[in-house]
């Protein structure tokens, strides 16, 4: 229910990776493609390159956002997301850099 | 583990009543005009506020050194005299993107004297706070400005505007900005702490811009620091949230169940093709009846221009002059205006409206699969009408590289005016049939070209850019008038005041060309020699002279293309200059003319929108040299293959 506020905590959700050297933190994860159309999850870590990152943070995508798959275009299109209450939609090479847990609802 | 609940948080309720924190008495005085900024989220209803602060009354020019538009407007607010600054819409002052640098910039040089405006949304809260705080870092004005309330009450939301005001130390009024509502009250406050703020700087005598974080880099790593900073702010904008807005039961709103429909994986489709078929029929329809009544108009008052002249016994070249020159170069100025106002109107209707978002979701895959983006698939269509809109369309893509790939391309595909010049020359180059094949294998080259020269870019020059675009879906609107008109308006008056020397005078060159030396037959004028000249120009081609000087005449306006072929052949012989045209070339010389009239430059206009829109006049020239280079040997490659394939030269 208060799954905004339960962010808190999850902030500092990233695993360190179990690769050392080779991957970054989160690698590991599941990420957004692999959610199901109206399931949600928790944002652990973004991983990419920093224009990616830094675009994806000024719209809220950060650890601890909490990240809902509303739909997905035919074909490999892009993923619909709400995030922090508004609606965007993401292409899926760069919804993959954002790696979730706790995936959940329906 | 049960995870979160599909987008539903809900704080705890907080005690309601929205009222703002007290408003001082505006301290009368300062004479020269202050200034007051707008920032805010894409979206969030700054234009909207703005023309409700100006009366709609915008200067626009483009912030130094860039291609992005600069709004301002002036006010009157008991006394003062306001200058109203609508920053570009923003996501945060990360200064990845030009709008975002551009509106950083401001607020920095601006701190200190200037009053901060942020256009909060509140149905979308946690993005719009996250703004304000970081805007609160380097600005020491700053009103909030809390619009959309009316949205996020139908969301099942209430925001208590105190207790926001409480909880970020800043004021906040409520606004509903489309209606006009609390709009008294934001002027106020925005002035009482602009007062504040003077008097505060009076006594400390300083003027210090920076604010603190935002500039501070640590020496290692200012990104992840950055990052920290930026997740800092998200769990501050939750826990201020959780203290101000209540939820009541989340309710589907209208917009998401429009989305139901719009956004659909299979049903999206035919309704957009729909959307586009109505968008488009209705730009046609409208427009052309609109640009034969300018064309007739500007006839009849050349004639009667000309007749007057000779009554008063001026030489026949000097009505010649005001008929065929002055008059017909207005013509190719307001040639365009019916087609313009109409599409870009349309258009800012599309965006406004919010559909225009849903449009490149749904397209973003094929537009993705040739190197270009789905924020772009409404300029290229616009293309197919007139090139000019379509170039500054390109304006969605926020970042450069993609805007400028975009722009390359849309010279590529044949507007109206030479969508229509194709369509006669066909008919008369195929006049035993295969004319709709040649003119659909047009139709697909050019697509194929676009396609093909994407690619390209793509791996030299344009590579793709990291920062994946912003693909926001804001609620649907239905748009206001002025939103839509307002903008239109300016576009059209900018393009003509851009445009008209260039047109007028190209088109007194041309008037020289074909109808001197005064007297002289059409078959000794001017054009006509020159063609005689020229003709060497498209021998590679098999081209003769007369077609190449079309060629060049078309990049004044390609309306004028016809006109100068029936100059050019009109004393060719029987059958009118159609036929005399058509009998001169073999259909395979024919074809590859098309191609290489549908190809090559579009025309003066474009150009010069094409240096506007990129901003530099290198691209403007790299883009006609790509076209000629493109048309040129797409016409060489036309000829030897039919050729190989048998056909006659
Ligand atoms: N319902 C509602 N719509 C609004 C309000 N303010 C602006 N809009 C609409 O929101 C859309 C975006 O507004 P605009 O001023 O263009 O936002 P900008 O991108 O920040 O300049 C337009 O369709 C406006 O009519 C408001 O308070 N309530
Ligand atoms: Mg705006």
């Amino acid at each position: 229910m208060d799954a905004l506020i339960d962010g808190t905590q999850a902030s500092g959700g990233a695993l360190p990776s179990p690769r050392a050297g080779g991957g970054e933190p989160g690698r590991e994860l599941p990420s957004l493609t692999d959610l199901r159309d109206g399931q949600s999850a928790r944002v652990a870590a973004v991983v990419g390159g920093s224009g990616l990152r830094r675009r994806l943070a000024a719209l809220g995508v950060l650890p601890g956002a909490v990240v809902c798959r509303r739909g997905s275009m035919p074909a490999g299109g892009p993923l619909l997301l709400e995030v922090r209450g508004a609606l965007m939609a993401l292409r899926r090479r760069d919804a993959e850099a954002v790696r979730v847990e706790g995936a959940g609802g329906r | 583990m049960n995870g979160p609940a599909c987008c539903a948080g809900e704080p705890p309720a907080p005690a309601r009543g929205a009222r703002t924190a007290k408003v001082a008495p505006g301290a009368a005085g300062s004479r020269r005009a202050e200034r007051w900024l707008l920032v805010g989220n894409p979206n969030a209803g700054k234009t909207t506020l703005f023309n409700l602060l100006t009366g709609g009354r915008r200067e626009v020019a483009n912030w130094p050194g860039s291609t992005v538009e600069r709004a301002t407007g002036r006010m009157r607010a008991g006394g003062r005299e306001v200058e109203v600054v609508d920053l570009p819409g923003i996501y945060s002052l990360d200064a990845l993107s030009e709008e975002e640098r551009i509106a950083r910039q401001a607020l920095l040089d601006e701190a200190g004297r200037a009053l901060v405006i942020v256009v909060a949304d509140a149905s979308r809260l946690e993005r719009s706070l996250s703004l304000v705080l970081e805007v609160a870092e380097v600005a020491p004005a700053v009103v909030v400005a809390l619009n959309m309330l009316d949205v996020a009450r139908a969301e099942g939301q209430e925001v208590d505007a105190e207790a926001l005001a409480r909880e970020l130390g800043l004021p906040v009024v409520p606004l509903v900005a489309r209606r006009g509502e609390g709009v008294d009250r934001l002027v106020q406050r925005a002035a009482a702490s602009l007062d504040e703020l003077r008097r505060r700087e009076g006594f400390a005598g300083r003027r210090d811009g920076g604010g603190s974080g935002a500039s501070s880099g640590s020496p290692q790593a200012p990104e992840e620091e950055a990052f920290a900073r930026a997740e800092a702010r998200f769990l501050r904008v939750q826990a201020i949230v959780a203290a101000a807005v209540r939820r009541r039961r989340r309710r589907a709103t209208p917009s998401e169940r429009i989305d139901r429909w719009a956004l659909h994986p299979l049903l999206g489709y035919p309704i957009l093709a729909a959307v586009l078929a109505a968008v488009f029929e209705l730009a046609f329809a409208a427009s052309a009846p609109l640009s034969d009544e300018v064309g007739r108009l500007l006839d009849v008052a050349g004639s009667a221009l000309a007749r007057g002249l000779a009554a008063a016994g001026a030489p026949v070249w000097l009505g010649s002059l005001v008929r065929d020159g002055l008059l017909a170069g207005a013509g190719a100025v307001l040639a365009f205006v019916p087609y313009l106002a109409i599409f870009y109107l349309l258009q800012e209707a599309l965006q406004d409206s919010g559909y225009m978002a849903r449009a490149a979701v749904l397209v973003d895959r094929l537009m993705e699969a040739v190197g270009l983006h789905g924020k772009g698939f409404f300029a290229l269509a616009t293309a197919y009408g007139c090139n000019v809109p379509a170039l500054s369309a390109t304006r969605v893509l926020e970042n450069p590289r993609d805007r400028i790939a975009h722009e390359l391309v849309i010279p590529f595909l044949p507007c109206n005016a030479r969508l229509g010049v194709l369509l006669v020359l066909t008919a008369a180059f195929f006049p035993r049939g295969g004319g709709a094949l040649a003119f659909g294998g047009l139709m697909l080259l050019s697509l194929g070209v676009v396609a093909g020269l994407t690619a390209l870019l793509r791996r030299t020059l344009l590579p793709r850019e990291e920062a994946p675009l912003v693909m926001e879906l804001p609620p649907y609107h239905v748009p206001t008038w002025r939103n839509v008109v307002l903008p239109a308006l300016h576009h059209v008056r900018a393009f003509v005041s851009r445009i008209w020397r260039y047109l007028l005078w190209a088109t007194l060159a041309l008037w020289a060309l074909s109808a001197l030396p005064a007297g002289a037959a059409p078959a000794q004028s001017y054009a006509a020699r020159l063609a005689g000249a020229v003709g060497i120009l498209g021998a590679p081609w098999h081209l003769d002279g007369r077609l190449v000087l079309a060629l060049l005449s078309g990049f004044v306006a390609k309306e004028t293309t016809l006109g100068t072929l029936a100059i050019l052949y009109g004393s060719a012989g029987a059958g009118g200059p159609v036929a005399a045209l058509a009998s001169s070339v073999s259909p395979l010389v024919g074809f590859a003319f098309l191609a290489m009239y549908m190809l090559y430059t579009p025309c003066l206009a474009t150009v010069v929108t094409l240096r506007e829109e990129t901003g530099s006049a290198r691209w403007a020239a790299f883009s006609v040299l790509l076209s000629l280079g493109v048309a040129g040997l797409t016409g060489a490659l036309i000829e030897q293959l039919g050729a190989l394939a048998g056909w006659a030269l």
